[in-house]
């Protein structure tokens, strides 16, 4: 065994094992013992799932395990001569190891004895997460926004809000993966690959307490797999259609008095969505497929003069497993699928664009994964897999009229202003190879490595190369400039793990993962440009079965986690940008007035890749064999924010005037702008002083975010015609980095000191309160089926800010400036209700459904952004005033649907 | 009359009828399929109280519940039954549906001209 370990570590180091990350599969595992507790070696255990049956044979200590098991509802049976036949069903879920304890009694029985499930805890790993299941996500009234994205799921986990999971910055702080392939964009981290929910066996949404096979994210982990086929042929026909005669308004007088270009309300004008599935044998026990078609449409009448927003995307996804031997698995997995969007903002803002003043885009990709499963006996297996990722994303301008803003009026004109086109590709290789070992307790050790390449190309000009400003629609100036860059990521990711049982009741989760990640730009000669310190990555985990019967787990936690390789961080130090230029316009034409040439920004070579420092505690418990409850405590310490200063610059102080409170506020004017206008730098930026002209320090960067929380999850799986999940949380996010977006990782937040006067609290994405309550309940006789969500967050902070002209503090454009502190208000707690009542017939094997989601039951008019300029900003020639509403949950909608499902 | 209230009564009949087609199509066949013993109203109760939410979409993810209907989705001749046909028949539609909507739904970016 030792040699074993040996030879494992060895490869490992040389990096001949590259291994796989964020596994697709499961484990099985128990022990048989008689009435009186007795170990029974010998005994015949057979399990038997959707792709067939397999079987093994208790060891010496009357152990069975089933290893790379796919997600899904397995039976267990267990059979010796002279007792009673035993079955017993499980649920096996990514990454759980399921055990099932099994007794026997002496005796000779035809019939089986089946017992209760399988407890749905895993009291040997360190892990919290929450997994959206079938059950879920079939009969829940899922509103994933217009896009239809599946990846908006993860906002129905607790501890998630505006896609910022536990702190992390939203969209680009979490990982996304489908069926193991990572889809988000290697830019800037955001979803780029859009599914309808329904192709889900089930999504795992986790990140707390993970471990170090898991990587790339500092918010959480969707890891989803798609559906596969079985010996069983199976199938969904799904159809969706809803249009404004099925929406209400919820527009008040009040807020349309508060902000006339609120308009009319939020709704979809028409929806039609039709998928089809169908999955089946190939081969019985051998091969199997299946694939998704699906077409969704719709149309919207967004907030604002724009009159139509479109999206129509075809979808297709496909899936072939084929089980070459009992111990060799090879999976394939594809989907393609191109949306097509029409009425996108640009330049405009929603109070002010026409159809006219809108973007259309055009964006198809595709993804890719072939994996490798083979399993050697019952203590060892090797996952390998190719995956990858290609689409683009091309934004043109409906009108390709050049942008104007009037400077008189604060009206703008022309067209949408801008075209974008960005092209994206990854491609990764993972391996991970899994050893189950007896010595000094239980070892489950698992070892990996990644390779990733990805690869960024990004286009930006304005029309015509320029934008106007206009005095009473005459236009004075011009501006513009352009880009055309590009980059490659470059990541090698190696982990070692072991979850350790040490003695019956206590497991050891230990880990360590390394990411060692590259920039490279094309466009400076394949220069190395990126090159952060080794990220390392330690996972300390204990998890404890406090009652000793599988039922009751206390667990702790402390690890660290860096973010995924992107071009975000280093995307100023590549060359690719024009001039910055400047005009007057005489009679129509333009005379150049100003040049700001080209420059690289500066980057250290000794800088930290983003991460955090992570710990929690939490106990979880089977109340029932279908309930359980679980209570979280975490805590997230963000740090090696990167971003841009300017180490040469000198500043001098400067007031202006705090309307809020009729007092000096103290900004920081730029005392030597014209030396060192070109000299921004990216580093991590914590710690940075900014200094007076005679090198006195006037203030320091203080880059910072924390996260903590209490989360209470209380579950309950489909039985005895209901299912529910409920959960509060409890959460405080507050620092000096928004997690609205990317500023973790880029921005202009910390070039200029003035942008952090008040600059501390709560973040963007922070709810204190959060309370998410899905239930449904079959009613009997009549077949309907009724399913609720409802969601009660604490309003988003704000704070009041107003715009400083940059000739006051000598920078470039203009600024916005808290004139109290971040997050000082908070928009009113939000509420929503939705619903699904469907209509349940069962034939034989048949299932069909008719169904109404009501979306905002209650059609509530909640503020979800604010006018935040003080005392007032005019949009669409209205004076708004601070603290208005700018946009309100969407209005009540019925959308109508029918299923048959076999 | 509102727009609304226009919008509305369009829309109304095509989406009774699809719901119509949905419900009277299918179940036909469904009902030739199941065994004539089995009394319809017994029948719904009892594989309701067994059906679990996921099952009932996805029948065969369940051993246990791969049993409860009469109907062999094991095997081929399934295609050959009614319901099959219909399975089969709507599978060509809307996959047929999405090929027409990938070209003739396309907004091409001039940018790949």
């Amino acid at each position: 065994m030792k040699r074993i370990a040996t030879l494992l570590a060895l490869l490992l180091a040389l990096g001949a094992v590259p291994a796989s990350a964020q596994t697709q599969t499961g484990t099985i595992e128990g022990r048989v013992v008689d009435e009186q507790g007795g170990v029974l070696p010998g005994v015949s255990v057979t399990l038997t799932g959707r792709q067939g049956s397999q079987s093994a044979v208790t060891d010496a200590q009357g152990v069975f395990r089933f290893l790379a098991l796919n997600p899904g509802r397995y039976e267990v049976k267990a059979e010796l001569s002279g007792f009673v036949p035993i079955s017993r069903a499980a649920d096996v879920g990514i990454g759980r190891t399921v055990n099932i304890p099994l007794s026997l009694r002496v005796g000779v029985q035809e019939t089986i004895e089946v017992t209760a499930d399988a407890s749905a805890i895993d009291v040997t790993s360190a892990a919290t997460e929450n997994s959206l299941s079938q059950d879920l996500l079939v009969n829940m009234p899922i509103n994933i926004g217009v896009f239809n994205s599946a990846t908006s799921l993860l906002n129905y986990a607790p501890g998630i809000n505006s896609s910022s999971g536990y702190g992390g910055d939203a969209s680009y702080g979490n990982a996304l993966l489908i069926d193991g392939v990572d889809t988000r964009d290697p830019e800037g981290g955001s979803a780029w690959v859009f599914f309808g929910y329904n192709i889900i066996e089930e999504m795992q949404v986790g990140g707390l307490g993970a471990p170090a096979e898991y990587g790339g994210f500092t918010g959480a982990v969707v890891n989803t797999i798609t559906k596969s086929g079985g010996n069983k042929y199976s199938g969904l026909f799904e159809y969706r259609h809803t249009n404004d005669g099925l929406a209400s308004s919820n527009i008040s007088d009040e807020n349309l008095r508060l902000n006339p270009a609120l308009g009319n309300a939020n709704v979809l004008t028409s929806l039609n969505d039709a998928n089809v599935q169908l999955g089946g044998p190939f081969i019985k026990d051998k091969l199997f497929w299946w694939f998704s078609a699906q077409r969704y449409g719709f149309e919207a009448d967004p907030v604002g003069p724009r009159l139509k927003q479109t999206e129509v995307s075809p979808r297709y996804n496909g899936k072939l497993t084929w089980q070459m031997t009992p111990n060799d698995t090879l999976v394939t997995s594809f989907q393609y699928d191109n949306y097509n969007v029409t009425g996108r903002l640009g330049l405009i803002g929603a109070s002010e664009a026409e159809d006219e003043d809108t973007i259309n885009q055009d964006s198809p990709e595709a993804i890719w994964n072939v994996q490798y499963r083979k399993v050697f006996g019952p203590t060892a297996f090797l996952e390998a897999k190719f995956t990858g990722y290609w689409g683009y994303y091309y934004l043109d301008p409906v009108d390709s009229t050049p942008y104007t803003f009037d400077l008189d009026t604060g009206a703008s004109s022309g067209g949408a202003g801008y075209l974008y086109y960005a092209d994206r590709g990854r491609n990764q290789l993972n391996v991970a190879f899994s050893k189950f070992v007896d010595a000094a307790g239980k070892h489950s050790f698992k070892f990996g490595m990644e390779i990733e390449r990805s690869k960024t190309e990004s286009r930006f000009e304005y029309m015509d190369g320029v934008y106007f400003l206009s005095y009473s629609g005459v236009p004075a100036y011009a501006y513009g400039y352009s880009y055309q860059i590009h980059g490659k990521n470059q990541r090698e990711s190696f982990y070692a793990q072991d979850a350790w049982e040490i003695g019956s009741r206590l497991t050891a989760n230990l880990g360590v993962r390394l990411d060692n990640i590259k920039g490279v730009s094309p466009n400076d000669g394949d220069a190395t440009v990126y090159t952060p310190n080794l990220a390392i990555g330690p996972r300390i985990g204990l998890a404890w079965d406090v009652t000793g019967d599988g039922k009751t787990v206390a667990r702790g936690f402390w690890g660290r986690y860096y973010e995924g390789a992107s071009y975000n961080p280093w995307q100023r130090a590549t060359s690719g940008y024009s001039d910055f230029l400047g005009y007057e316009v005489i009679n129509g034409r333009l005379n150049e007035i100003l040049r700001i040439p080209a420059f690289v920004y500066g980057i250290a070579d000794d800088m930290d890749h983003l991460g955090l420092d992570e710990w929690n505690v939490s106990l979880e418990r089977q109340l029932t064999k279908d309930a359980r409850l679980a209570v979280t405590w975490v805590q997230r310490d963000y740090n090696n924010f990167i971003n841009s200063t300017i180490p040469g610059g000198r500043w001098t102080t400067v007031n202006v005037n705090n309307p809020l409170t009729n007092s000096p506020l103290t900004l920081y004017r730029w005392a030597n702008r014209s030396s060192t206008e070109t000299d921004y730098f990216i580093s991590n930026i914590d710690g940075q002083q900014y200094l007076d002209p005679s090198g006195r320090v006037l203030a320091t960067a203080d880059a910072i975010r924390d996260y903590k929380a209490l989360m209470i999850v209380l579950t309950k799986s489909y039985s005895n015609r209901w299912q529910g999940q409920f959960s509060y949380v409890w959460s405080e996010a507050e620092g000096t980095v928004s997690n609205s977006g990317t500023a973790s990782v880029t921005g202009s937040y910390f070039e200029y000191p003035s942008n952090q006067v008040n600059g501390f609290g709560p973040m963007p994405a922070d709810r204190t309160h959060e309370i998410k309550l899905m239930g449904g309940v079959r009613i009997p006789k009549v077949e309907v089926s009724l399913n609720a969500y409802y969601r009660g967050v604490s309003g988003l902070p704000y704070a009041a800010d107003i715009a400083v002209s940059g000739s006051t503090l000598n920078r470039p454009g203009t600024s916005t400036i808290f004139i109290e502190p971040r997050g000082s208000r908070r928009m009113p707690f939000f509420h929503q209700v939705d619903l699904r009542a469907e209509k349940v017939f069962e034939f034989d094997v048949h299932r069909l459904g008719l169904f109404a989601d009501v979306q905002n039951l209650f059609n509530k008019d909640t503020m979800t952004n604010v006018q935040t300029r003080y005392p007032s900003r005019s949009i669409s020639g209205n004076s708004v005033a601070f603290g208005s509403p700018t946009a309100i949950q969407g209005a009540r909608q019925i959308t109508l649907g029918a299923r048959w499902s076999f | 009359m509102n727009q609304q209230a226009r919008t509305w009564r369009r829309s109304w009949p095509a989406v009774a009828t699809l719901a119509l087609a949905v419900v009277v199509a299918p179940l036909p066949a469904m009902a030739a399929e199941a065994q004539p013993a089995a009394k319809p109203a017994k029948s719904l109760v009892a594989s309701a109280e067994k059906a679990a939410a996921v099952a009932a979409v996805n029948a065969a993810a369940a051993p246990s519940m791969a049993q409860a209907g009469t109907t062999d989705l094991g095997s081929s001749s399934f295609f050959k039954t009614k319901a099959g046909a219909i399975a089969l028949v709507l599978v060509a539609a809307g996959l047929g549906y999405t090929i027409y909507s990938t070209s003739n739904d396309r907004i091409k970016s001039p940018g790949k001209n």
